[in-house]
């Protein structure tokens, strides 16, 4: 187990560093002399060439990336705004726990809703709160999140005034944002969660559980989810990815001061190395997320587990663990038979 | 039988499915009463009604498609079929156990075998969790599971293993009644006699009232008291294992002795039973077997269903014109009485060389009541006692 | 054809085909539809909410709201129909390169994606319209870069699939070029999975680009393409909330149509799907 999460953080590591060169190399081709932007139009040659220089864009390109990455990864160094001359990492962790909390509150909001939800649906399959559920997915699904945020702008702050529709005032500033970022993925999740549960449904373990005499709320949560989760956390993942994608127009909306806000206020402002940095940190967000859910798998199905076991495993090496291990068809008897 | 003994009782119990616009009828008025500690053997082909029987009794068919249209299913002179959520509940963690067919699906994949069997206790009895996981370890290991796989998942075990882990979940709780679906259809052939050792090892122990399903009528005559063969959702046959062995009565418990290679042993060729069952969307009118039934006659195919006749104290058959002789199969299986031809007696009957089943339906065919059949009936099933029902 | 015939049954799905098929027709003959001009100003009548000369309000400019999502229509549409297809283009070429060959091409191409599904797509279609600026087709080339990677990845599996079919071992036997292969045998065997994303995707587009809109990016006013025109009503939002309401309502409508459509479409594709 030790050895595949090694495998999988060194996996994701290298990816974190090909998005880096990736966005970097991208960047390095925007349209416009960054000097020229900073300095104005009254600069001297000299000065120029001055600034051209400090920013290290007379060097040729795989100097400026190697630059980049050296400072970026070994001393955590993103670089400083060009507006502003604040340090882009300062920037960024200063506004982060509120993107993150905002983030953490969707998530958390999304599986508490959704969940139950899509289990009712599939327990009570074709029935009223089934259809009910199809239909409020299909709709919530089409529904462009800014624009719902917006529809709820315009009834809670400005026709009813029961929420304030920017900045973060209190607990209440932070309604809006969670609850019309989350309407999308609750919608997916719970359908998802429909689908994996009707996979399960009728499977002989459940008749099994409830021929013990389980109450059936126990055989749901404590047979049937178990069983549905693997497509449920990939989709949690999948939206919380989504989530920090719509951070940018989210908090732009809502003029929310997190992560999201620096970016997009970066972004009028073409402040190339705040967008960069940005960019960078969130790409890094996702991968470790991803890294999780995928660890998750392993927790929650020990098939899974096994097989990390198994493929860490070095080959040939036989040991009595690897004896039981889980072929595809693991129902071939092991000589356990004898008594 | 001794009414107060008697431990389950079910009355005129009628299950169907709808799936579509189709109704299918899967249990058309079953009874039988079983006896505190005794053991029923419910025979049948595939598709013949038996695992929906068991599993109306602790009321595990999923609803829909399954209704239990009507009927009644006492156990210790309870409805269950009337009971409440909570009382019914109850019932299944203290009273009634289950042992499923396929191992391989019954376990849940994501919990270790040892949390599986716990689970039964924690549902049954009021321990600490400490004594709890020591129960669950020794049910374990009194299947023959060591108490160190306690804490391993059912990929990591065989079939066979698997099984023996439902048989403990089974009677972790004590059960009064087990009901075993095909226990061991699923396994190789020599685990199967393991299982089936347990089991009855168990029931031994904790006098446990048993329902055996199986089409395997080798395990029958080892493991139950009494017999009961369904056809089409019904008990056409049903008496003590001497009744349904020694004096089988019913062309069709006859006809699924003859198409079993160890009582045919002494015959050139095995005898299957012509045509196939019935589709349980429309079963045919008057006696459902009729038409694969070389005795049919015409008032086995109108619409009047075939009265429950008592043959003998507690032998009944559903069957106008049932086998009365002494025709006993018990020779056929492995062992029983060593001095008799193996083949069963009298098997080849007097009648020769046996044709086809299906020309002989298509003999009976063309009589029009008993009087006819008579005169056909030196065939297969007439051997012995003769047309002794005319 | 066995499909067509169950799509054609699903109700739903053709309720999501003829508001399509209604809404490209609008925008198609908005000239015909509406007296307006796209950008023809009103100077009596700005800002007004919904009236009987303009059912659907003005904006700022005393520009007629409704005209200019008639005329937006074309723009919106075709913005999600032509990155959509370029996306499905993307993935269809790569991934087959990727898929055929095999190998160290294979390989970088995988790697690639890898590192690029790390990065949110929203954010990858930032950095691309941040680098070639905004406007009309530099949004397209965003939003179908951004969205690529899943098609590769959807392409080469569908290729590593059927390359393990016989048939195509026998193609090869008889002397086929490997295009005339990847085309004849691979082709009929991806089609279906391609249109059902591309179907989706085309919703999805036009939401991405009003998002990009929002943060100063993608399509900008005064072009009337919906996102942009949310995005500009955005300022206005506290007394002519209509300037959000109805163009967003155009981008809902039009997603909600194409997700009934690919919704019936994926059950028509493949019917072990349903539930």
């Amino acid at each position: 187990m030790g050895r595949y999460i090694l495998h999988r953080l060194l996996l994701t590591i290298l990816v974190v560093l090909g998005a880096a060169v990736v966005i970097f190399t991208i960047m390095h081709f925007v349209p416009g002399d960054p000097v020229e932007i900073l300095l104005g139009n009254d600069a001297t040659l000299e000065q120029y060439a001055a600034k051209r220089s400090e920013l290290g864009l007379d060097k040729p390109f795989l100097i400026q990336l190697w630059n980049f990455m050296y400072k970026a990864f070994l001393r955590l160094d993103l670089g400083a705004s060009w507006t502003r001359s604040t340090p882009v990492l300062a920037g960024m962790l200063e506004r982060l726990p509120r993107t993150f909390l905002l983030g953490i509150l969707s998530i958390i909001l999304t599986t508490v809703v959704a969940i139950p939800i899509g289990v009712n649906a599939a327990i009570h399959q074709n029935g009223l709160q089934d259809r009910g559920l199809i239909v409020a997915a299909m709709v919530f699904i089409s529904v462009p999140e800014f624009w719902l945020a917006l529809l709820l702008i315009i009834l809670f702050s400005l026709k009813l005034g029961w929420l304030p529709s920017f900045g973060i005032e209190s607990w209440k500033s932070y309604i809006l944002p969670v609850v019309s970022g989350s309407m999308a993925s609750i919608c997916t999740l719970a359908r998802q969660t429909r689908a994996s549960v009707l996979d399960v449904v009728h499977a002989d373990y459940i008749t099994t559980a409830r021929s013990k005499g389980m109450v059936e709320r126990d055989v749901i949560y404590g047979h049937m989810l178990p069983n549905a989760l693997i497509p449920i956390i990939t989709m949690i993942g999948m939206s919380f990815t989504a989530c920090v994608g719509g951070t940018v127009v989210m908090e732009q909306i809502f003029s929310f001061p997190g992560v999201g806000l620096y970016l997009s206020d970066a972004i009028s402002r073409r402040d190339y190395p705040v967008i960069r940095g940005c960019v960078v940190v969130m790409a890094a967000f996702t991968a470790i997320l991803m890294l999780f859910v995928d660890l998750a798998y392993g927790y929650v199905d020990p098939r899974i587990k096994a097989q990390y076991i198994s493929s860490s495993a070095k080959k040939g090496k036989v040991n009595e663990k690897r004896h039981r291990r889980p072929g595809p068809k693991h129902h071939s008897g092991h000589g356990n038979e004898s008594q | 039988m001794d009414a107060s003994k008697i431990h389950l009782s079910v009355r005129d119990l009628v299950v169907e499915y709808t799936s579509g616009g189709d109704t299918i009828h899967a249990v058309n008025g079953v009874s039988f009463d079983l006896e505190k500690g005794k053991s029923l053997g419910i025979v049948g082909e595939t598709g013949a009604g038996k695992t929906t029987i068991a599993k109306s009794i602790p009321r595990l068919l999923q609803s829909p498609p399954a209704h239990i249209r009507s009927g009644e299913i006492y156990l210790d002179g309870e409805d269950i079929l009337q009971m409440s959520g909570d009382k019914l509940l109850d019932i299944r963690r203290r009273k009634i156990s289950m042992i499923f067919q396929d191992p391989m699906t019954a376990l849940n994949p994501t919990m270790t075998i040892g949390a599986q069997v716990a689970e039964v206790l924690r549902l049954h009895e009021s321990m600490s969790r400490h004594d709890i996981e020591k129960a669950a370890a020794e049910m374990l290991s009194r299947v023959g599971i060591m108490e160190d796989r306690y804490n391993e998942f059912p990929f990591q075990f065989s079939g066979g293993m698997k099984q023996r882990v439902v048989i403990a979940m089974a009677l972790a709780c004590r059960p009064d009644l087990l009901l075993a679906d095909e226990p061991t259809t699923a396994l190789d052939v020599t685990i199967q006699a393991q299982m089936l050792d347990i089991i009855s090892h168990m029931r031994d122990k904790f006098d446990t009232t048993l329902i055996l399903i199986t089409h395997d009528l080798g395990i029958v005559a080892e493991n139950c008291d009494v017999v009961a063969v369904v056809y089409a959702g019904k008990v056409i046959e049903y008496g003590s294992r001497e009744d349904i062995f020694d004096h089988p009565s019913h062309p069709y418990t006859l006809g699924l002795f003859r198409s079993l290679p160890s009582f045919a042993l002494g015959e050139r060729r095995l005898h299957p039973i012509a045509g196939m069952p019935p589709d349980p969307r429309y079963i045919p009118e008057g006696c459902a077997f009729h038409p694969r039934c070389p005795r049919a006659a015409y008032a086995c195919k109108t619409g009047h269903e075939v009265a429950n006749r008592e043959l003998s104290p507690g032998h009944f058959c559903r069957c106008m014109f049932p086998e009365t002789g002494g025709v006993s199969v018990r020779g056929g299986f492995g062992g029983h009485t060593p001095d008799q031809p193996p083949g069963g007696v009298d098997t080849a009957g007097p009648g020769g060389p046996n044709r086809p089943p299906s020309d002989q339906t298509a003999a009976v065919g063309e009589d029009t009541g008993p009087g006819g059949l008579a005169g056909h009936a030196p065939d297969q099933f007439a051997e012995g006692g003769g047309a002794s029902h005319a | 054809m066995q499909a067509f015939r169950i799509l054609a049954k699903d109700k739903l799905a053709m309720l999501g085909l003829v508001v399509v098929v209604i809404l490209i027709l609008l925008s198609l003959f908005a000239p015909f539809i509406t007296v307006y001009g796209f950008d023809q100003i009103d100077i009596k009548n700005m800002n007004s909410g919904p009236t009987l000369q303009h059912i659907m309000g003005t904006d700022a400019l005393g520009r007629d709201i409704f005209t200019r999502l008639l005329y937006g229509g074309r723009w919106s549409l075709g913005l999600g129909l032509s990155a959509s297809i370029l996306s499905v283009a993307i993935g269809i070429v790569v991934g087959s390169v990727a898929g055929y060959f095999g190998g160290a091409t294979d390989n970088v191409i995988m790697r690639l994606c890898d590192i690029i599904q790390a990065i949110p797509a929203t954010m990858i279609s930032i950095i691309i319209s941040i680098s070639l600026g905004t406007g009309y087709v530099v949004t397209i080339f965003a939003l179908a870069l951004g969205s690529a990677s899943n098609n590769i990845r959807l392409m080469r599996g569908q290729v590593l699939s059927v390359r393990k079919e016989e048939y195509l071992e026998a193609a090869q036997c008889v002397n086929c070029s490997s295009v005339r292969i990847m085309f004849r045998h691979i082709m009929p065997n991806v089609m279906s999975p391609m249109i059902l994303t591309f179907t989706m995707s085309i919703g999805k587009m036009i939401m991405v680009a009003a998002g990009l809109s929002v943060i100063g990016l993608g399509v900008q006013p005064p072009n009337p393409e919906w996102g942009a025109m949310l995005s500009a009503g955005r300022n206005y939002i506290i007394h002519y909330p209509h300037l959000v309401i109805f163009p967003g309502l155009f981008i809902f409508v039009t997603g909600f149509a194409i997700n009934l459509l690919g919704d019936g479409l994926r059950d028509a594709i493949d019917p072990k799907l349903k539930k």
